[in-house]
């Protein structure tokens, strides 16, 4: 088997709250996303989520962020969040025609023993360099499953906007990688 | 096909000043970048030095900007610049055999109705360390055009040190 295996492969003709891709294969080791987004939202950003397994209740989250948008980069956690937050992606407001960069890691994701945790790189690109018209983020995802206290493998894995809608030419590339 | 495919890679025998690619192919979904490299000028000093990377033949600073978080050990730091393009830092010569690393993601490249955006993770561990998490967009007027030409440079103006390494990966989606 190849290393690297296309799972789903979607662009948008349209706008579209969420990109969701079910019954994943298990036959892989690991995940891995690539997206181009940009919402529609009437400001310079919209909330990008993950989540994962259907999963829509606050405690089946959590992400601990670094991220900046000024000269002070700066850290949280939330735990509060279903779907969970994982930046800010380029908004209406934005650089006409300019979108998001989004990669997501989500290691052996088959396995039952663990929670599961992901990591996420995004990056909020403008002209501008007026604070939080633009913004770098890395985050580290934790998901406990459906539930909170689950260690199923994940079959489920979606993306979300906050406010807006992803816009045509969005794309989302889910790729499986084997051993 | 493979999903992941090499589309040049240049190990750096000689001192380089420049590492050009053209006729990129546009079958493929996203390119990566992963790359090693010192700066070349041995009247540098050891301090940073950064990796531009420039496309389509736009090779003038203010077509494109840059934001960033970085890290060198002791001191944090977020900024953006326009009319900047950087996506991470290396030393120099005095500073051999420390070499600085990139992983530079270029998605949907090949895709007329977007601007090209970069993103990037870099380290280095010599003299004067650094750890750097980077964005980058072309925008030169409205040029939506498929990437089909890059220029990977050093920011300051002198070689590529020999002993670097840079592959360009091509990544389908079908």
């Amino acid at each position: 088997m190849a290393v690297y295996n296309v799972i789903d492969h979607q662009e948008l003709t349209g706008t579209a709250a969420s990109w969701v891709e079910d019954s994943i294969s298990q036959a892989y080791d690991h995940l891995l996303i690539l997206a181009s987004v940009r919402s529609n939202r009437a400001a310079v950003y919209d909330s990008l989520k993950i989540g994962f397994n259907d999963a829509d209740t606050a405690g089946d989250y959590g992400h601990t962020s670094l991220r900046a948008g000024s000269a002070t980069p700066t850290s949280g956690r939330n735990t509060a969040q279903a779907p969970t937050y994982i930046g800010d992606m380029n908004g209406a407001n934005n650089l006409a025609d300019s979108f998001s960069n989004v990669k997501i890691w989500v290691p052996h994701y088959t396995n039952t023993a663990n929670f599961k945790q992901a990591i996420s790189q995004l990056v909020h690109v403008d002209t501008s360099v007026v604070t939080n018209e633009w913004g770098v983020e890395l985050d580290a995802i934790l998901f406990k499953g459906d539930g909170g206290s689950s260690t199923a493998a994940i079959t489920e894995v979606s993306l979300h906007t906050g406010t807006g809608l992803f816009v045509e030419y969005s794309t989302f590339t889910l790729y499986g990688i084997s051993d | 096909m493979a999903v992941i495919e090499a589309i040049e890679t240049d190990y750096l025998e000689a001192d380089t000043p420049y590492i050009q690619w053209t006729s990129l192919p546009q079958t493929y979904e996203h390119l990566q970048i992963r790359a090693t490299f010192q700066d070349g000028n041995a009247i540098n000093s050891a301090g940073n030095f950064a990796l531009a990377v420039y496309v389509n033949n736009d090779n003038n600073t203010p077509s494109y900007t840059k934001g960033w978080m970085r890290g060198s050990g002791t001191t944090e730091l977020g900024s953006a610049h326009a009319a900047s393009n950087e996506f991470g830092f290396f030393g120099a010569e005095p500073d051999i055999p420390f070499y600085g690393v990139f992983v530079i993601d270029i998605m949907d490249y090949a895709n007329p109705n977007k601007l090209t955006t970069f993103s990037a993770i870099n380290g280095y561990g010599g003299t004067v360390p650094m750890v750097a998490f980077t964005s980058g967009v072309f925008h030169n007027g409205a040029d939506k055009d498929a990437v089909d030409e890059m220029l990977l440079v050093s920011y300051a103006t002198s070689n590529f040190l020999r002993g670097g390494c840079v592959t360009l990966y091509g990544l389908n989606s079908s």
